[in-house]
């Protein structure tokens, strides 16, 4: 008996030192790049652990705090974008949150005003050129209609792509919820081929069938970075970029709400924020030192607004109408 | 009692406690199922899919048979045999952006065709073509012809054929009066899956085919991973998983049991058309195959280098969270190791009671997985570990059994079929038990299809992705989910540089079975 009952202490131990452990669920680049540069100064600061698990893009983590909801493990939940944290919302999985360092953020545009996320990171979708076969690129959507651009544009499926998800509700947030299919319908035109990801499109790229893309407004200083070479670069659109920000929220039900509040602070520090350019290819909410080679990042300067309760009300049938639109023969 | 009527017990048991039961806890989680509405909104899509899986399997078919001939019945080195037999299993295991690569560099604008054909002032477009979707499948799935067919093919009873030779059958005539009737059963087991495999495909329509052709597979995939419409993507699920067991169960009425003894094997001339035959095998399947394992080698910004693979190591490395890339590379060969044998064992209880015991529900059960992407699979295994928790190897090991299970089941019918029933009564009235039966008669029997069928499941269990990504969890980390990190970072090259190393693993993984299943 008394060997049951000191098997019981230190099963209810376990759990309780358990419970210490900050459980942290992220899409896979985030995991596999800037937690491993940043988190172990978090967990020196308040001696405790992270444990940071990714299960794929951002949507399969979603999916799975929607499926773990009645007994949830994750703590928080870092790296949905706007429309994604519309749809936590709207699912009920998240907790409100108030961190006291939003008054740091550099944009106020960028704070989720229903109190749900807190941004840490932001970047924008650009259509990338290149450099070598291209003299004059495009610089506006009309343009981009022009017969000298026929069937030289790849664009990503947003069925199945968030890269191209995002591009469409570009041109949603351009022409507007009533003409961006008659806008679409012309596109199709200077359009060579709808990929499933952004990956094949890039291949497309690289093997020279195509020399403009879906991509993002980072990819000047990713590939100066990376490769040393400028030979794709992001377009300058007149009618506004398309910015997408990702957010870190607490989930609910978190064991762990005092530690979930004081990661998300520090999601917000500079020690965070310093790191985001070079891993995340994004761009720091806070203000703090870029590094040289973002200066081949695209300049955001004027935002095209979207409005993500709408989005989220109508985003399958406009998909439905894009995708009649497009397999129409 | 009738033969194997306890035997689909065992993958009705597998495949409902962990691809039926999880869908069901899913479906009670997502209570609103509407199959109506699914299906009428999706009508031209599902017509559309239904369409193109026929002809691509028709097509893989015409493609299949002549191969599988050539390979199995006239004279070649045994070597080159082998090789050859080995590389046309490998697209199977290919990643959709390794394939996609592999096309584009044999006929994109700048590819291999074009580049010959532009001497003679001649463009080809075929990319963004229904006939690119066609080729796209026959690459992939002419694998299922040439292993399953030929199998059947090569052991085909020499005497038999001779017999036929004396009486004046020669030729074409020798092939529909003789040999067609004995391979038919294999013939479509093979089209079957193909089928099944061309109506699930979506990158391979995608990517080739471009957005006017998009399958049913498409819309699961927006309604589950894009807009995480739960309820919509299991409605559309649950009519797959109707319409391919429908189809699968109609099969199963034509397929009736054939079994030729195995005894001496005669080889034919290698035909004059066999010359002919080739170049078209070589244009659609060998090309684009050999242009993807080169895809390892284009580098950033277009042009060859060796970069991409010292690129990989260092950030390979980088990316294996806290094991070391050897722990990742003995994780992903033990997991292919038991997905192996558990595939194996469950498909020769199942394959055993679909020939011998002619249980067609038994293969019904088996293509089901098929009619589930791997993410609706992976999703559903979230929701069993909330119920009974599951180490996560096992979960690993689960999915890829499922996945692999329609083909094994498939190699193993095959199997059964080529194992004649007079061999086992006969060593069974010469007291054989149950054991030496299985190792005495039955496996040395079976050698060439087990063999193939361990390699089969463990190089899916390697390649497989969508369903990993969403299950592992440090510090178990495979190779494909190192993949997956190089991509999700923008490590494009570096990744294609991985998927060029798998895929020569796992040619060298067929190429010693083949080597192995050929000897006596």
């Amino acid at each position: 008996m008394k060997k049951l009952v000191l098997l019981v202490l230190i099963l209810l131990a376990g759990v309780l030192f358990h419970a210490e452990d900050l459980v942290v669920y992220t899409y896979d680049s985030f995991a596999s790049t800037i937690a491993v540069k940043t988190i172990p100064i978090f967990e020196k600061m308040y001696d405790v652990k992270v444990k940071v698990l990714s299960f794929g893009d951002a949507g399969s983590v979603l999916s799975r705090i929607i499926l773990e909801k009645e007994s949830p493990r994750a703590d928080v939940i870092v790296g949905l974008d706007q429309a994604l944290l519309k749809k936590a919302v709207n699912e009920q999985v998240l907790e409100k949150y108030q961190s006291p360092k939003l008054s740091n953020i550099v944009l106020e545009s960028l704070k989720d005003s229903s109190g749900f996320g807190t941004p840490y990171d932001y970047g924008a979708i650009a259509i990338v050129y290149n450099t070598e076969s291209i003299d004059e690129p495009p610089t506006s959507f009309e343009e981009l209609l022009n017969t000298r651009w026929k069937r030289s544009l790849v664009v990503e499926d947003p069925r199945t792509s968030s890269t191209g998800l995002a591009f469409l509700l570009w041109t949603i947030g351009v022409y507007g919820e009533e003409n961006f299919l008659n806008y679409w319908s012309h596109l199709k035109d200077s359009i060579l081929t709808v990929t499933p990801g952004w990956d094949e499109a890039f291949n497309l790229l690289e093997l020279g069938e195509t020399d403009m893309m879906v991509s993002y407004a980072t990819d000047g200083a990713y590939s100066y970075h990376e490769y040393g070479t400028l030979k794709y670069m992001p377009i300058v659109m007149e009618e506004g970029a398309f910015v997408q920000v990702e957010y870190a929220s607490i989930v609910k039900g978190a064991t762990n709400r005092d530690l979930a509040e004081k990661f998300i602070d520090f999601l917000l520090s500079e020690d965070f924020q310093r790191e985001v350019p070079l891993n995340q290819w994004m761009y720091p909410v806070v203000e703090v030192e870029v590094p040289e080679a973002f200066e081949y990042a695209l300049k955001i300067d004027k935002v095209v607004p979207i409005d993500y309760e709408v989005v989220s009300k109508k985003l399958d049938s406009w998909l439905d109408s894009w995708a009649e639109l497009m397999t129409a023969r | 009692m009738r033969k194997g009527v306890l035997c689909w017990l065992v993958p009705a048991i597998f495949v409902g406690a962990f691809l039926l039961f999880p869908i069901y806890l899913l479906v009670l989680r997502f209570p609103d199922i509407d199959l109506f509405q699914a299906a009428s909104r999706h009508g031209n899509v599902i017509k559309f899919t239904f369409f193109q899986a026929t002809v691509s399997a028709i097509f893989t078919a015409l493609l299949g048979i002549p191969g599988a001939f050539l390979m199995n019945r006239t004279k070649l080195p045994k070597l080159f045999k082998s090789l050859l037999n080995a590389a046309s299993m490998v697209p199977f295991v290919l990643p959709g952006i390794t394939m996609a690569v592999g096309f584009l560099l044999t006929f994109g604008n700048s590819g291999v065709i074009n580049a010959v054909l532009s001497r003679f002032g001649i463009q080809l477009s075929i990319l963004y073509t229904f006939p690119a979707i066609i080729m796209g499948h026959v690459f992939y799935n002419f694998p299922l012809f040439m292993r399953i067919v030929g199998d059947s093919w090569s052991k085909i009873d020499g005497d038999i054929l001779e017999t036929a030779s004396i009486d004046g059958c020669d030729g074409w005539k020798k092939f529909v009066k003789v040999e067609l009737p004995l391979i038919f059963p294999s013939i479509l087991t093979s089209f079957l899956l193909s089928f099944v495999y061309c109506f699930t495909s979506f990158s391979v329509v995608l990517i080739l085919g471009g957005i006017r052709y998009s399958t049913l597979e498409v819309s699961i995939y927006m309604y589950l991973r894009v807009l995480l419409d739960f309820d919509s993507a299991l409605s559309l699920t649950i009519l797959q998983i109707l319409f391919i067991s429908s189809v699968s169960l109609l099969t199963g009425i034509f397929s009736s049991r054939t079994t030729s003894s195995a005894g001496k094997t005669v080889k034919e001339r290698f035909p004059l058309w066999g010359y002919l035959y080739s170049f078209v095998a070589v244009v659609v399947v060998f090309l684009p195959l050999s242009m993807s394992i080169v895809g390892g080698f284009v580098s950033y910004g277009g042009g060859f280098t060796l970069n991409n693979f010292r690129n990989l190591f260092s950030s390979a490395l980088r990316y294996v969270l806290g094991v070391t890339p050897l722990f990742t590379i003995i994780f992903t060969m033990a997991l292919a190791l038991f997905t192996a044998v558990l595939t194996l064992t469950i498909a020769f209880f199942s394959s055993y009671s679909s020939v011998r015991g002619k249980q067609r529900f038994s293969s019904v059960v088996c293509f089901v997985p098929t009619a589930v992407s791997a993410a609706t699979i992976a999703f559903g295994l979230v929701m069993l570990s909330r119920v009974a928790s599951l180490p996560i190897p096992f979960l690993l090991i689960v999915v890829y059994t499922l996945i692999s299970l329609p083909i094994v089941h498939g190699m193993m019918e095959n199997a059964w079929r080529n194992t004649p029933v007079e061999i086992e009564e006969a060593a069974s009235l010469d007291g054989a038990g149950l054991f030496s039966m299985l190792f005495r008669i039955r496996f040395p029997m079976m050698r060439k299809e087990i063999l193939g069928s361990l390699a089969f499941a463990s190089a899916i269990s390697i390649g497989e992705m969508t369903a990993t990504i969403i299950l592992s969890e440090p510090p178990f980390t495979t190779m494909s989910v190192l993949t997956y990190r190089l991509l999700s970072t923008r490590h494009l090259p570096e990744a294609q540089a991985m998927n060029s190393i798998l895929a020569w693993i796992v040619l060298g993984l067929f190429f010693i079975v083949e080597t192995a299943g050929s000897e006596h």
